[in-house]
């Protein structure tokens, strides 16, 4: 038997020894077997969502863990500033497709793997293409996709007489990074904490206030962010939106930036923190992503296989000073927006004060939503009324009356049930209004 | 730097900095075993980019290394495993230069007892016991860093094996600020007597930053109990109340600098006392003999200490930096620019400490540049030394302390044992031709041995043993690869002498998702 065919016994054997002896800190139901290496190696289909830093480690790990059908999906092209870890990419490669070029590489790399690029949004995939994975794992680095992708797996389940179809359940592999600090975490759809159960763990960015920002900056930070918020959108210098890896508009930035801590004395604008602050730069490195790929792609290879039990269900990782990791299972919410089957309630306490646009402001800023772009529908009297939508320009136009509408303005009745459709979630979440104020009632 | 190489690493420059990249790319690596964990190590490395690397390996390509190794091409099975992993591993990063040597280590080292000389980290891929006494004690004895790092079935564990490991820039969070309340410099004082906030009207008073503000209310309270600042928890209150008094006076809206003057109050009674890790530093044989073949480290951690208790009243050199505090900007900006004078003022008198005692050892004066100086008078607060412990004494002490979770810390002695197994009889426990299980008591004889050469009384339950004899010494990639990350960041740290590394092993177990770090 030549390299050149099928891989042979041989090439696995690393594996085997896990998959086809037992041992006592086994899954309890694990039965080894050489059939299960067969199964990985032909039968089991996982997707990578995200083919940057994190991605290019799973797609590697997963391939020499004996996966061959692996779907990748990613909308981003590669740019310089990846090459410090995302390895599958060279100089030669900027500009191009990164789910594409990492997919070539692995399939090039490691024969009778076939990774299938996707080079679009998660978004442009509806349940059909995500129902046919045994094993979702991700490496994205923004939460609204984490929810997204969350969402879209919670809307898969299937319960009967309130009874979860168990083949409806794909496990979800989910690994973050920023700088030396990471966390990996395994979810299975209607059992344990989802993304949106432990919303809590993703804390708001910190902005600095405005009024500092405009009136009294002390640091060259506060001066930066000024020409960035301010003096950009008033002047529009290129007639473009800002682009942090321009180096005209950094360096409009800078100058602009120099002249005004120069006004109030502040000294420490340098090119690089100007970058810094446009740019919003994460740091990374290749060995956090490594880590946690390894733990993540570990994860999927023991759901895959059933050869551990799967982490429990949520770990975090630190290296900033020596090692710290720790270990912990996420509770779910029962009231859940997304995985529990509870009907959400909206306490409204005055209907007839609160207008829409405060409605959505709530969406946004509580804690439980923090959705991006709510966009609210609902029924009136039998039909289908639109409450506001702002991402498709004729209808924003059309409802944005509506903002300023109070509640019982727009026809909702204690009792009425509003739809909301967000970036945060594949799935229309249905609210129902409770209306506090006795007022209104007696009307 | 050219700029196509600041933007290939700017993500990690954020971290480590200019200096820190320029430290990597100096470095010199070389890497014991190119097998899937040595080779994913060395990929991290290299994609940050240390200058050069070295891959020392003697063994051949066998078809089980397909099965496991990113590194290895096609079609080239019983080809040397340096060099195949070499061709792969050069191509990561155009920035890096790197070589191979195709033979085995310890054949290296009788003919060439320097080869280790001219590296700046040394990593040890799943070492046979044999090879890692040899290779530790060369390396020991050089000061040369050695991580070791193993993947053995679903467990992995890295060992720093490092005598003596300094470090500047610890990089720590939260560290309290060095306002120095308990004794103003000269021109703080100044400032101090001249601020009256009795006399402004709420405008002016809201535009006060909370240290100018914490600062007024001590002076008062200082004349008020002949010098002494708050102690008692009752002292401290009233203390606190008087800035709260304070706020009120003008009550139009929040006073946001007022309610932070009153979070960080304590800092008025705050004593700028040295941290424990700093007087370690200063306390080291190494600090007070200082010779021409003395690390910088060590003169410049010299004078600091020198100026620290001889110029500067047993305080450490001002860093000049403050948070931001919620006030008018000019406000801000003059207080922060007498921190920063006075910081300028500290540099200086280390600067000549620093080239005094250069010259004294015979060095010229320029042999440590004022980057350097300035770094660690703003990082001072964060100096720290660690020993290393050597492979020769790894004894089983903290079986008396807690390490948790201790099923996880088990491991440890096993993956001993399963060396000590592997030296004895050739092959590790689990991968002769019989039954694997067949290894099980003798496993347990090792162990046992093991454990008596460690004096250590531990408990070790026969279903580790068993796992360690299923996993037969099986190299599972996931588990390598992060077990290498792991490996690969403490090789940054070491190489970049920031951040404060794994003191001193680890053990991760992908079985339950758990680590545990310890010392050994």
């Amino acid at each position: 038997m030549t390299e050149a065919q099928e891989p042979s016994q041989k090439r696995w054997a690393h594996l085997r020894k896990i998959l086809e002896r037992p041992g006592p800190f086994c899954h309890p139901e694990f039965e080894p077997s050489p059939e299960i290496m067969d199964f990985i190696v032909t039968s089991c289909k996982i997707l990578v969502v995200g083919a940057g830093g994190l991605g290019c480690e799973l797609l590697k790990d997963l391939a020499l863990m004996g996966f061959k059908q692996i779907h990748v999906i990613d909308m981003d092209t590669i740019d310089l500033s990846n090459l410090n870890r995302q390895f599958l990419f060279r100089q030669k490669d900027i500009g191009q497709s990164k789910a594409k070029v990492a997919a070539e590489f692995i399939n090039r790399r490691i024969p009778g793997c076939q990774v299938t690029p996707h080079f679009c949004k998660i978004q442009d995939y509806d349940e059909g293409f995500y129902r046919s994975f045994h094993i979702i794992v991700c490496g994205l680095d923004s939460i609204v996709a984490r929810r997204w992708i969350n969402g879209m797996i919670m809307s898969l389940l299937c319960y009967e007489d309130g009874v979860l179809d168990n083949s409806t359940i794909i496990p979800l592999v989910d690994g973050g990074t920023e700088g030396f600090k990471g966390n990996a975490r395994v979810i299975v759809p209607g059992n344990s904490a989802c993304v949106e159960c432990t919303l809590d763990l993703y804390p708001p960015q910190v902005t600095y206030p405005l009024c500092t920002i405009a009136n009294t900056p002390r640091l060259p930070e506060h001066c930066i962010e000024y020409v960035k918020v301010v003096m950009w959108p008033k002047e529009n210098p290129f007639n473009a939106a800002l682009d942090g890896d321009d180096t005209q508009h950094v360096g409009w930035i800078y100058e602009k930036s120099l002249e005004r801590a120069a006004q109030f004395n502040i000294t420490g604008v340098t090119y690089r923190l100007v970058q810094g602050v446009v740019k919003n730069i994460i740091p990374a490195v290749a060995s956090t992503n490594a880590v946690i790929a390894g733990v993540c792609a570990t994860e999927v290879f023991k759901i895959a296989t059933s050869c551990c039990l799967p982490l429990n269900n949520y770990m975090v990782f630190n290296d900033v000073d020596g090692i710290y990791t720790y270990t912990y299972t996420a509770e779910r919410k029962d009231n859940c927006v997304v995985c529990s089957q509870v009907p959400q309630t909206l306490l409204i306490p005055d209907a007839t004060k609160m207008k829409l646009k405060d409605l959505i402001q709530t969406l946004c800023e509580d804690e439980t939503y923090q959705m991006k772009n709510p966009g609210l529908t609902t029924t009136v009297g039998g039909k289908n009324k639109t409450l506001y939508i702002s991402t498709i320009k004729s209808i924003e136009e059309r409802t944005r009356d509506n903002l300023n509408k109070s509640l019982v303005e727009l026809g909702l009745k204690d009792g009425s049930e509003i739809m909301v459709a967000d970036a945060t979630t594949p799935m229309t979440l249905v609210f129902c209004l409770k209306f506090q104020s006795s007022d209104v009632e007696m009307n | 730097m050219d700029g196509l190489t600041e933007k290939r690493y700017e993500r990690q420059i954020q971290l480590w900095g200019v200096q820190g990249q320029t430290s990597l790319r100096n470095s010199k690596v070389c890497l014991i075993n190119a097998d899937a964990t040595g080779t994913e190590a060395l990929k991290n490395l290299i994609l940050a980019g240390v200058g050069s690397f070295t891959i020392v390996d003697d063994t051949t390509v066998k078809e089980v290394d397909y099965g496991n190794n990113f590194f290895i091409a096609e079609g080239k099975l019983d080809h040397s495993r340096a060099e195949c992993t070499y061709e792969l591993l050069q191509e990561l990063n155009p920035e890096v230069t790197g070589n191979f040597i195709s033979e085995g280590v310890l054949t290296i080292l009788k003919t060439e007892p320097t080869f280790f000389d001219k590296f700046s980290l040394v990593i040890g891929a799943n070492l046979t016991e044999r090879i890692l006494q040899y290779v530790g004690r060369d390396l020991w004895d050089k000061n040369i860093p050695l991580i070791l790092v193993f993947a053995y079935g679903m467990i992995a564990y890295v060992r720093i094996v490092h005598a003596l490991h300094t470090v500047v820039q610890g990089h720590v969070d939260n560290l309290p600020h060095d306002f120095q309340c308990d004794a103003p410099f000269p021109a703080l004082k100044k400032l101090i007597t001249t601020t009256d906030l009795d006399s402004l009207d709420s405008t002016q008073l809201r535009d006060v930053p909370y240290l100018l503000i914490i600062l007024f209310y001590l002076k008062k309270w200082l004349e008020l109990h002949s010098g002494r600042p708050p102690e008692t928890r009752i002292e401290k209150d009233e203390f606190k109340k008087l800035i709260q008094e304070g706020g009120k006076k003008f009550s139009e809206g929040n006073e946001v600098n007022f309610e932070e003057a009153f979070s960080f109050a304590f800092y008025a009674w705050r004593r700028s006392e040295i941290p424990s890790n700093v007087l370690e530093v200063f306390r080291h044989p190494c600090c007070d003999s200082l010779t021409k073949k003395s690390d910088t480290f060590w003169f410049l951690a010299r004078a600091v200490r020198d100026f620290t208790f001889y110029d500067n009243n047993g305080r450490l050199p001002l860093r000049g930096v403050l948070p931001d505090m919620t006030a008018g900007t000019a406000n801000y900006s003059q207080l922060l620019l007498l921190y920063q004078q006075e910081a300028v003022k500290h540099a200086s008198m280390v600067s000549a400490r620093v080239h005094n005692l250069l010259l004294r050892c015979g060095l010229p004066e320029d042999y440590i540049d004022d980057e350097e100086i300035k770094t660690i008078c703003e990082n001072s607060a964060t100096l720290k030394c660690f020993e290393g412990t050597s492979l020769q004494h790894e004894e089983a002490r903290l079986d008396d302390f807690n390490v948790q979770p201790a099923e996880v810390f088990s491991w440890y002695f096993c993956l001993k044992a399963a060396r000590f197994f592997q030296r004895r009889y050739g092959h590790s426990p689990g991968t002769g031709t019989s039954n694997y299980l067949g290894d099980l008591l003798t496993l347990k004889s090792c162990l046992a041995e093991v454990l008596n050469e460690m004096k250590s009384n531990r408990k070790i339950e026969d279903e580790y043993l068993i796992e360690l004899c299923r996993f037969g010494a099986s190299e599972i990639h996931s588990v390598a690869a992060c077990a290498s990350g792991i490996a690969a960041q403490e090789g940054i740290k070491v190489l970049t002498r920031q951040f404060y590394p794994l003191n001193n092993a680890l053990i991760v177990d992908t079985v339950t998702g758990q680590a545990v770090s310890f010392r050994v």
